[in-house]
């Protein structure tokens, strides 16, 4: 005769097997006294548990339910997100601060603009050093040195700009 | 902690409240105390349960039974709280019915109840129990001192009737071991 699995018992203690295998075990248990044996001892200690849990049980500790109560009332006297967000959207709060962005956005790009370094056009310079050349044309080591860093720079500036340098270099060439 | 209710609270919400309170306290805070091991942890897990209670009052179906539902609550919280305090439950709060040491000495004063209380945890099923796991012991305290259904319990604890049965079955191994070596060891010394 094959036991049963002691999971088994502890299912059909709980009354949580399919009703066919319920009456399957009964009948098993009436017959094997190694499986009752077994039952009991499961039996016996659900049953010391229950029992050990009511001679253990707590009556409700006092002033518990004032607490609660307590707790429930200074949360409903707290004000919810939403109520949050509405006192900090008062014309109190909201006028002052759009007007203070408004006055931002107006500002800040002026601002700006001021403090925009002057762009100067690439000519300008072009011209100046060549004047400078033509007053001192043998002091002049700096049309080599300006020519290079503008060569170097060559692929990132514009085509105008090579077109400068070259018109640069024919004034220096007339000037020596 | 986000508050979910916009609207105020009312009578009737409050009313709901204070009758559960007075209906389910004593359950709640037991299954808590089951569940945590002492009184501290209990009262703090009763009294949240019931400000969830309080939230989503509107949330529970009339005609369902009150006390599943706050048993769900109660485990839910307390699953958060252990996973907070990375399972270190037992070993930050003392608990309230360990002996207390006063410089070396016992209370001079012991209430009987007390006594009487500590001599029943220490029973070898409240041992054994306090060895299970978290979900272990709480399907101990829900199928065998509650008597839930194993789909009750899933409910309770939002999940499989497998898991349910898989715990149980391991628990009650562990816990018939241990009454097993309690029943073994008189007659060994004789």
């Amino acid at each position: 005769m094959q036991h049963l699995g002691n999971d088994t018992i502890i299912d059909y203690l709980h009354r949580e097997l399919a009703p066919g295998e319920d009456a399957a075990v009964l009948m098993h248990l009436e017959a094997c006294a190694d499986c009752s044996v077994r039952l009991n001892l499961e039996s016996a200690i659900g049953g010391r548990l229950r029992a050990q849990a009511k001679a253990e049980e707590l009556d409700l500790p006092l002033g518990m339910r004032e607490a609660i109560m307590a707790r429930i009332a200074a949360e409903a006297a707290a004000p919810t997100p939403w109520e949050r967000l509405a006192a900090w959207l008062r014309p109190a709060v909201v006028v002052p601060v759009v007007a203070a962005a408004a006055l931002a956005a107006v500002l800040i790009p002026m601002g700006t603009q001021h403090a925009a370094a002057p762009t100067l056009p690439v000519m300008y310079y072009l011209e100046e050093h060549a004047a400078h050349a033509q007053e001192n044309p043998l002091a002049d080591r700096s049309a080599t040195v300006m020519m290079t860093s503008l060569e170097r720079t060559a692929s990132t500036e514009t085509v105008p700009m090579m077109q400068a340098v070259n018109a640069a270099s024919l004034v220096d060439s007339g000037a020596r | 902690m986000p508050r979910k209710p916009v609207e105020p609270s009312t009578p009737e919400q409050n009313a709901f409240v204070e009758r559960a309170i007075e209906q389910y306290g004593k359950a709640t805070y037991n299954f808590a105390y089951r569940l945590t091991g002492n009184e501290a942890d209990a009262r703090d897990l009763t009294q949240d349960a019931f400000i969830r209670v309080y939230r989503a009052w509107r949330s529970f179906q009339p005609g369902t039974s009150f006390l599943s539902w706050i048993y769900r609550i109660v485990t839910n919280l307390h699953r958060d709280e252990l996973r907070r305090r990375k399972g270190r439950f037992q070993e930050e709060i003392p608990e309230d019915n360990a002996p207390q040491e006063f410089g070396g000495q016992k209370p001079l004063a012991v209430h009987p109840i007390d006594d009487y209380v500590e001599r029943q945890l220490s029973e070898p099923l409240s041992r054994a129990l306090r060895r299970l796991s978290s979900e272990q012991r709480q399907v101990i305290i829900l199928a065998d001192i509650e008597e839930y259904s194993y789909q009750e319990i899933a409910d309770i604890m939002g999940c499989s009737i497998g898991t349910v049965r898989s715990r149980l079955h391991r628990a009650r191994a562990l816990l018939r071991r241990l009454v097993l070596q309690e029943q073994e060891r008189p007659q060994q010394t004789r």
